[in-house]
């Protein structure tokens, strides 16, 4: 359905370059929007390694917005979150940045804030890759230096991969989850047994389930819920099969166990689903251009 | 008598296709330390062995005190497949602050 490559920061540096005010374009790696901008403004050379890792270490402190201010953080409750600051990376030529906030927002800029998000979503820390460069997190060094800024610094590099990373979307059937409420000192046994029903009543038509999971959100660790939420999500190639599951959920109030509720919300919406497959390509077959013009030239 | 992984350390959780990051912190040096030596990867698996996961990678990131493991095929499909309301594994850190460790000495 859609194949996206992630593309460096190379065109937005161009584009900066040829005094664009705003860069409009495909798919590129999230560290890349700050690396470019870098390289616009410094002049660093392209295979000065470990200054681009330091400009990619600052794009991926940044690129999850509040998640390094305080969102997310699991000191959450310390941290004035209703007005939290977007975060601020100040850069210098050689890589160093200042992690730090608007003045007088909310969240907070710390040690924990900052390692928390450096260590978000990566792999082999002394390899993460991006179409800029090969850096390595293990080099990174942090300071506190006053409230609310946190000076990184010492990140290496090495060069730079020759593929891009790939994300490819494909058709993969479809899906729907349905939520019910469910009450009463047995609840676990009426929420899994109202599953059942509604699974078997699924094979007895013709459309046992492809891809079938039950949850009980809310059950505690040992069992002793009074209440809990019943999810069912099915998946599966047939369009008809998931229709028929979330036709399916309804009749329970007056045919399944009593003591549930939530029917009110309606049937559960059919979504399709687009699988993901990443993969990488080689950058020669992903040439890039780009074009500025001023707002009049586009409109003409 | 154990004591939970969030006396030492904070903990962040992510996705990378079907397998998931859990980034974790240490208070200090000291916790730092005391996870290196009991912060395991069979402790990890065996915490994480009802959602699926099969394997479990460990780094280190000594000069800020953190860790970063890779939960392996624990998405059950990733994030567009999977039959899960947390699609993405971003409640597998705070469940991580439950793994019981032993105390410091």
């Amino acid at each position: 359905v859609s194949v996206n490559a992630y593309l460096g920061a190379e065109g937005i540096a161009a584009a900066l370059q040829q005094n664009a005010r705003i860069v409009i374009t495909g798919r590129v790696a999230d560290a890349s929007l700050t690396v470019g901008p870098c390289m616009a403004a410094f002049g660093t050379d392209w295979h000065d390694w470990n200054t681009l890792a330091g400009y990619s270490v600052a794009g991926h402190l940044i690129e999850c917005g509040a998640q390094v201010t305080g969102g997310y953080a699991v000191d959450w409750s310390h941290y004035d979150l209703h007005d939290v600051g977007y975060p601020i990376a100040e850069l210098t030529a050689n890589g160093d940045c200042v992690i730090t906030k608007p003045p007088g927002s909310g969240g907070a800029v710390n040690r924990r804030t900052v390692t928390e998000q450096l260590v978000y979503e990566i792999g082999d820390p002394q390899h993460y890759l991006t179409p800029d460069v090969d850096c390595n997190f293990t080099t990174v060094e942090l300071a506190e230096l006053e409230p609310n800024r946190v000076c990184v610094t010492g990140a290496t590099g090495a060069a730079a991969p020759d593929t891009y990373k790939v994300s490819l979307a494909y058709r993969d059937g479809f899906m729907a989850s349905g939520m019910l409420l469910v009450a009463g000192n047995d609840c676990l046994t009426k929420a899994q047994t109202a599953a059942d029903i509604v699974k078997s009543r699924l094979e007895l038509v013709g459309y046992a389930p492809q891809r079938w999971h039950v949850e009980l959100l809310g059950q505690a660790t040992y069992g002793t819920s009074r209440e809990v939420v019943l999810r069912i999500t099915m998946h599966d190639e047939r369009r008809e099969a998931v229709e028929r599951f979330t036709r399916e959920l309804a009749p329970l109030i007056t045919s399944g166990p009593a003591g549930i509720a939530g029917y009110a919300a309606g049937r559960p919406a059919i979504r399709p689903v687009y699988a993901y497959w990443p993969t990488r390509i080689s950058k020669r077959f992903v040439p890039w251009q780009t074009t500025v013009k001023t707002v009049q030239e586009w409109q003409a | 008598m154990m004591v939970p992984l969030s006396n030492f350390a904070s903990t962040r959780s992510g996705d990378k296709g079907n397998h998931a990051n859990l980034g974790v912190v240490a208070h200090n040096a000291r916790a730092f330390a005391h996870l290196q030596q009991h912060l395991t990867t069979e402790r990890l698996q065996s915490f994480f062995a009802n959602l699926g996961v099969t394997e479990v990678t460990r780094f280190e990131l000594p000069r800020v005190l953190a860790f970063n493991f890779v939960l392996h095929n624990i998405l059950a499909g990733g994030a567009s497949r999977s039959l899960r309301l947390d699609t993405q594994g971003k409640l597998l850190g705070t469940l991580a602050l439950e793994l019981p460790l032993p105390p410091l000495e």
